[in-house]
């Protein structure tokens, strides 16, 4: 899953409306072992995630979507992970 | 240390308090963050109110320290009310409000001219975490006003008091934990079946919920169930 195209995990955080406990447990359902506030600060974009970590977040977020009958809009990882932009 | 590995330093030690050997260097490290939450903030420091009145235990820079200390001198100001209301502070121009006029007097001097002070939670002293900046944009975004609040949270786990709550009711971990080990399954059936590795399997199951667009639990369950659509396009 290398494709970078889409959301940003924070832009898709405030398009889901997702709070950052439900995506810490929609990662955990995934498999990832992200702590509670490791969560909130690769959304962030404060820690850098690696490809795994990121794309279980962007996972997470995108089941969101699909529940609500929408597409996978956050981006899986691209070698661009910083989420901030900066 | 870059902001990234400060970041991380913090987070970790926010993450498990308990196995941090100094909370005090951690909390300087804490502040010294604080000043990269924008181009505009010159200042950060932690204020916590005691029976003697307000205290600065950890401060980025003098500036900050001078800043708190005209509050705790006039009896009001930003931190103060934070700390003891519970309230956050967020003041685009301290020299507009009245009751904060001293302090507003030793900021423009120096420069200061809007702040941020976001209460801390759980903790046992009334304590708030402070941003001083030279202009409200730096202090004003969405994104900076989250990350100065889970820096807020950060710091308060490192301090004394019960610790955050369980952010999350055990019937919601219990549910995810089901989901989890579903997957596990169905991860170790495609690696025992297609020879994929632990990411590649996972990455095929995220695949086929993109082309699908479905559920990955529900192309696990597919999977796992065993039916033909389930074990097509998963490998």
């Amino acid at each position: 899953v290398t494709d970078g195209p889409g959301l940003s995990l924070l832009d898709g955080m405030v398009r889901s409306g997702m709070t950052y406990d439900e995506l810490w447990v929609g990662q955990l359902a995934l498999g990832g072992e992200v702590g509670r506030l490791e969560v909130e600060a690769y959304v962030l974009g404060l820690l850098v995630a690696d490809q795994h970590r990121h794309d279980l977040l962007a996972q997470a977020l995108n089941e969101r979507f699909i529940d609500r009958g929408e597409d996978h809009l956050v981006g899986y990882w691209a070698a661009a992970p910083t989420e901030s932009g900066q | 240390m870059n902001s990234h590995e400060s970041w991380d330093r913090i987070v970790a030690a926010a993450s498990a308090p308990a196995s941090v050997a100094d909370p005090r260097d951690v909390l300087r490290a804490a502040v010294a963050l604080g000043l990269d939450l924008g181009p505009t903030v010159l200042g950060c420091s932690l204020t916590e109110l005691t029976e003697a009145g307000g205290r600065t235990p950890a401060f980025a820079n003098r500036l900050s320290m001078t800043l708190d200390q005209a509050q705790y001198d006039a009896g009001a100001g930003p931190c103060l009310s934070a700390a003891s209301t519970g309230a956050v502070q967020q003041v685009g121009s301290v020299a507009e409000v009245p009751e904060y006029g001293e302090f507003a007097a030793t900021a423009g001097r120096h420069g200061v001219h809007s702040s941020l002070s976001i209460p801390l939670p759980r903790v046992r002293r009334p304590t708030a975490l402070n941003f001083y900046a030279s202009g409200p944009g730096g202090l004003a975004t969405d994104r900076a006003l989250a990350t100065a609040d889970l820096l807020a949270r950060c710091v308060g786990a490192l301090l004394p008091g019960p610790g955050p709550e369980e952010p999350v009711p055990a019937v919601e971990l219990a549910g995810a934990r089901r989901r989890r080990e579903r997957l596990e399954q169905a991860r170790q059936l495609l690696m025992t079946s297609a020879g994929l590795g632990p990411q590649e399997a996972f990455d095929a199951l995220v695949r086929r919920s993109r082309q699908e667009r479905r559920s990955l639990f529900q192309v696990v369950e597919d999977l796992l169930t065993g039916s033909a659509a389930g074990r097509a396009g998963t490998q």
